[in-house]
């Protein structure tokens, strides 16, 4: 059993087999087949069938405060309490949005709609595109695009912004000189957000 | 060659995708190797042709969320099913959206060959094949069979004829096989019925496989076509984790297969005991099954893959946009088409949703590009399927150039790589070192372990404790099982 069958192709032409290497193999179990000829096999005496039909009948039972169900082999007895909700997390949490992130998602529908930069009086606004991650340097190890102080011209990168996992490198988009940052390497930052001043 | 009925042909023969895909598109790719376990006898004596267990997604998010070692993983289910494996990758991108040199896509094809995976099953999402040609020769030189996948899309440019001429290429590289995959469940069963008879004459006996999705709800006809015109395999998946944005049911593919004579021998029964168990996870662990769609044409429109579609949800909902989801599927139409018609699957999938995004938000087409989008422009990624319109090369200020293979951009990695992690680290660990930062490629358990502890035959009464205790409202359960007294309250 230490080969696969490889089915014959259409045309005939047999695929390779190769011989597993020899530190994998681990031999089956004879005894390895579950529930094959006996389907729900039992454990005890009670069976998957008969777990289904307890859930089955939990379920049905809507709202309760105490369900029991009792053979001569398996009782089970369950109380719904209404005092408190037990904060067992579930693992069919499958890590889409989860309730932590609402209150800042509310906060963001405010700060978001569309975005246009605020030039005014011999300033130019770099704002953040969208929400996302702010990065002042090119990869971890480099040094930062600019510091305050930097000249920069109109296609000079100034930070990177990271949007739904792809970057974005934002460009000066004016010349002049960089007179503020306001954000750390590495920070969450919010739509339309001040993140450095150019003084034009 | 006079054409043969279709009871002359051989069986269509059933892959399994319920270990990879089924969950990909339904779970989040959250399966553990604990809940394959107990279903892996009765899946391997169903009779498949070949269980498929490995994909980009399935590989990452065990890396990223599960922390799960996918080394140990892959041999596992190699050495517990007979029926040969199949594991999926993107060719130079391997399982993350990034390009690889052709050393670190070799050494991951050796090391799958190595954990017993029969089949290396590869393409690129711009079917641009010569980003599959180094995975092609390293799968041959590691004896594996190579399965390569053309990527279907929808656009003025992805008639026919480009499919076909695609085809071509890949006879000529000598594949053992060619899949059409619809990562969208965009086929019809009108355009299957003129592309899969070209594809199937094209291939010159090479055997074809189908791997289609069910967004649309047309899969299972779509299926119907496939068998009709003379492909030899379909991927599928068990009931409950079929239809919805996963593939189509086994049952159901069977049932048309016998209905236009070319059933395979399945063992029914074993097929049940796989979807009883895995009802039955979807049951304990309140995960979702696969429910059926009705047609809609909505989908045709905007394209978005099903994995995709739930993601972007959440990603719109945690950014706080999730009223502009409409707008948003529109404007991906519009940037789709801008950048020459990308297939809307990982990785362009995203670039094209985030530059719909951006564009959305901005209120402004192309103020900001993503780097990567860039890239893709230039031809970095490969050849573009259309042309790109000039108001984007424009304001991406980039010129395309797509004249060397993208592999050739990337130098070797593997050298420096063992200077830095040492003689002594294992290729298994050296290559999780060429795919991630340390904190990710460092830590990661061994799942086999744990599904070796739980076991492979479900303990009913330990089933139902796991079920009771899983964040159901009880204040208290008291249970008596043989001797046995337990009870818990909250």
């Amino acid at each position: 059993m230490t080969r696969k069958k490889i089915p014959a192709t259409k045309d005939g032409h047999r695929a390779l087999t190769r011989v597993k290497p020899s530190s994998k193999i681990i031999p089956k179990p004879v005894s390895s087949s579950i529930a094959q000829t006996e389907p729900n096999v039992q454990v005890g005496t009670i069976s998957m069938q008969q777990v289904k039909e307890v859930i089955g009948l939990i379920k049905d039972a809507g709202h309760f405060n105490t369900f029991s169900y009792k053979t001569p082999e398996f009782e089970i007895e369950i109380e719904v309490g209404n005092k408190r909700t037990p904060e067992v997390s579930s693992s069919a949490n499958l890590g889409g949005v989860n309730q932590t992130t609402a209150p800042k998602a509310v906060e963001a529908i405010k700060a978001v709609e569309t975005i246009k930069p605020r030039s005014q009086a011999g300033l130019f606004e770099v704002l953040s595109p969208m929400v996302g991650t702010f990065y002042r340097r090119p990869n971890p190890t480099s040094p930062p695009f600019v510091e305050i102080g930097s000249k920069v011209s109109p296609d000079t990168p100034v930070c990177i912004v990271e949007v739904m996992k792809l970057l974005n490198t934002i460009s000066a988009e004016h010349a002049g000189k960089i007179i503020d940052i306001f954000v750390a390497d590495g920070e969450t930052i919010e739509a339309g957000q001040v993140l450095m001043v150019i003084e034009l | 060659m006079a054409k043969k009925s279709l009871s002359q042909l051989a069986p269509f023969q059933m892959i399994d995708v319920t270990l990879r895909d089924a969950h990909q598109c339904l779970w989040s790719t959250r399966m553990t190797t604990a809940q394959m376990y107990p279903a892996l006898d009765n899946i391997d004596r169903a009779g498949y042709g070949y269980i498929n267990i490995l994909g980009g997604a399935v590989f990452d998010v065990m890396v990223r969320f599960l922390r799960e070692d996918p080394w140990k993983r892959m041999a596992f289910l190699s050495r517990e099913l007979e029926t040969p494996t199949d594991a999926l990758t993107r060719g130079q991108s391997i399982y993350t959206f990034e390009l690889f040199p052709d050393d670190v896509v070799d050494l991951n094809i050796a090391l799958l060959a190595e954990s017993g995976v029969n089949v290396l099953t590869v393409y690129d999402a711009l079917n641009d094949n010569r980003n599959i040609t180094s995975s092609i020769a390293s799968g041959k030189k590691h004896g594996m069979l190579i399965n390569a996948m053309l990527t279907y899309a929808l656009s003025p440019v992805h008639d026919d004829t480009y499919f076909v001429a695609r085809a071509k290429e890949l006879v000529d590289l000598k594949v053992d096989f060619i899949s059409v995959k619809d990562p969208t469940g965009l086929l019809t069963p009108e355009r299957g019925a003129t592309l899969f008879p070209a594809l199937v004459t094209v291939a010159k006996g090479i055997p074809l496989k189908l791997h289609s999705h069910c967004q649309s709800g047309l899969a299972p006809l779509v299926y119907e076509e496939a068998i009709k015109a003379g492909f030899s395999y379909g991927y599928v998946a068990t009931n409950c984790l079929a239809n919805g944005a996963s593939l189509p049911s086994v049952t159901e593919v069977l049932a048309s297969a016998g209905r236009l004579g070319r059933a395979p021998k399945m063992n029914l029964s074993a097929l049940q005991e796989v979807d009883d168990y895995f009802d039955w996870i979807c049951t304990r662990d309140s995960l979702p099954r696969g429910e059926k769609l009705a047609y809609d044409p909505a989908l045709y429109e905007h394209q978005i893959p099903g994995g995709m579609i739930s993601n972007l949800r959440a990603q719109l909902a945690t950014l706080g946009i999730a009223h502009r989801e409409q707008e948003i599927l529109e404007e991906t139409a519009q940037v789709r088409k801008d950048l020459g018609y990308p297939i809307l699957v990982s990785p362009f999938a995203q670039y094209i949703v985030t530059q719909a995004v951006l564009n959305v938000m901005q209120g402004e087409r192309y103020k900001t590009i993503p780097d990567e989008v860039k890239l893709y422009l230039r031809g970095h990624y490969g050849k573009l399927a259309g042309q790109a319109s000039a108001e984007v090369m424009e304001r991406a200020g980039v010129e395309y150039d797509p004249s060397q293979r993208p592999g050739d951009f990337i130098k070797p990695a593997l050298s420096d790589l063992r200077k830095q992690w040492g003689k002594s680290v294992s290729r298994e660990q050296l290559c999780l070192h060429a795919f991630y930062p340390p904190n990710l490629a460092l830590g990661l358990h061994d799942g086999t372990l744990i599904a070796l502890k739980q076991g492979k035959q479900l303990q009913p009464f330990s089933e139902l404790m796991k079920y009771l205790i899983q964040g159901k409202n009880f204040s208290r359960v008291k249970t008596r099982f043989g001797n046995v007294d337990l009870s818990f309250s909250v």
